[in-house]
């Protein structure tokens, strides 16, 4: 086998491989409700994976927790307490809201509807 | 060759159109996000913005919890108005009007001027605890009779100094509508807003129409119906959207005004229509009547409907299914 067929399978081998990773890299970004975001009163106040679980201060007035691939509210400083009853979300597009404290954690990704009333 | 090609690409790319979206947690006291596509974020921020302008003034307007400094809001006009007829701005006037007229139409089941009613209701629904009780609630229902309100060139007056407005059940319908010009106004095209499950769209997605879930009532993360809407508007009334409960029992927002007591009689209900406002009226009337009298309501306006009963089945218009 000559030099040139040998460098013309390592060229075909290398493009294959990088096909393979790119096409694995955009899955992984494409792959919904894998992120979630914060936000306080309209600002982004960070992204997150749902898939490290952790708690998020959220400046003192609320505690987000990420287990299991969820995220739902733990605590929070609003009186009543709606967004902490609000069940653990993990689905692209929904969302859990706590109105008096501004602040809105919204699952990312493709969702299936473009709102849920 | 090559140059024609990168000609082609850029002018296809100047011309693409990118979905933004934004959510605005400081109007009518729920979250309002708008999506749309626009030609740059730079043009999306700018229409959002305005819309979001929009929905400030009106919010301030309608807010009958605040009053604030250089205009005459409705929480200033239900102090006022037991000192006689008082000057309106024209967006309080028009909202008024169309309440009104809701209410010769629905014989009361929607009723703007039942705040002595709703406030009452709200103060156990805040606290979490209890129920009104049934003495002031019956005299807090001597004061929501709408026949004694008249509003004509700017002028706000009641016979009964006592009557208390509180336009909840159409305002933010009204005011999405008018967002929605805004974004027009600006160039926008296509896009969806949703505030508080009052939901305008205007065009489509690259992809299709837009798509609206109708949430399952026994499960917040869960979607019971999903339908299409192109350039209409659809709202929801549902005993799960402000509700507290005390000794077992679900106490909804909905305020049937013949008993004075929350709505039983569906889960939820929602209506496509072309108008916002109208939308946001005749699901919280349907929400308190029969389904025979919001059948034939509905027909006055052009309008579809799905109702979701206490076992979790469902009835709709003919039309309705049309959107599925």
């Amino acid at each position: 086998m000559n030099k040139t067929v040998i460098r013309d399978i390592i060229l075909v081998c290398a493009v294959v491989i990088i096909a393979l990773i790119l096409l694995v890299v955009f899955n992984i970004n494409k792959t919904d409700g894998a992120v979630f975001e914060i936000t306080v009163n309209g600002e982004s106040y960070g992204k997150y994976s749902l898939f490290t679980d952790r708690t998020i201060n959220v400046g003192g007035i609320c505690e987000v927790c990420v287990s299991d691939g969820e995220v739902y509210m733990k605590s929070s400083t609003c009186k009543g307490g709606d967004c902490v009853h609000s069940k653990p979300i993990s689905k692209s597009g929904q969302t859990i809201i706590c109105l008096p404290n501004g602040v809105v954690i919204r699952v990312l990704g493709e969702s299936e509807a473009d709102a849920v009333i | 060759m090559i140059l024609i090609f990168l000609a082609a690409s850029l002018l296809s790319c100047s011309q693409s159109l990118s979905r933004f979206s934004v959510t605005y947690t400081d109007v009518f006291d729920t979250v309002t996000t708008i999506t749309a596509y626009a030609k740059s974020e730079a043009e999306f921020d700018k229409a959002a913005e305005a819309a979001h302008e929009e929905l400030l003034r009106l919010h301030k307007l309608y807010d009958i919890y605040n009053e604030y400094d250089g205009i005459t809001n409705l929480a200033a006009l239900n102090r006022l108005c037991k000192d006689g007829p008082q000057k309106v701005d024209i967006d309080i006037e028009n909202l008024i009007k169309t309440g009104l007229q809701f209410a010769e139409i629905t014989n009361g089941k929607l009723n703007i001027a039942s705040g002595a009613v709703l406030k009452l209701w709200k103060n156990c629904r805040d606290d979490g605890y209890g129920v009104p009780d049934e003495e002031l609630l019956s005299r807090a229902g001597e004061h929501i009779d709408y026949h004694s309100v008249t509003v004509e060139n700017g002028t706000l007056a009641s016979s009964d100094g006592d009557i208390s407005f509180d336009v909840g059940s159409i305002a933010k319908g009204y005011a999405t509508e008018r967002a929605a010009s805004v974004l027009k106004e600006h160039g926008i095209a296509d896009f969806l807003i949703n505030s508080g499950g009052n939901v305008v769209t205007s065009g489509k997605k690259p992809d299709g129409d837009w798509v609206v879930g109708i949430q399952d009532p026994d499960d917040s993360a869960g979607i019971y119906k999903k339908i299409k809407v192109p350039g209409k508007a659809v709202v929801t009334s549902g005993d799960y959207q402000r509700y507290y409960e005390y000794n077992g029992e679900r106490y909804s927002h909905i305020i049937d005004m013949d008993t004075l007591y929350p709505a039983r009689l569906y889960r939820s209900v929602t209506v496509v229509c072309d108008s916002s406002t109208d939308a946001d009226a005749l699901s919280t009337a349907l929400f308190c009547m029969s389904m025979q009298d919001g059948m034939a309501l509905l027909k006055q306006f052009d309008a579809e409907a799905l109702w979701i009963l206490s076992d979790g089945e469902c009835e709709m218009t003919e039309g309705f299914s049309s959107y599925e």
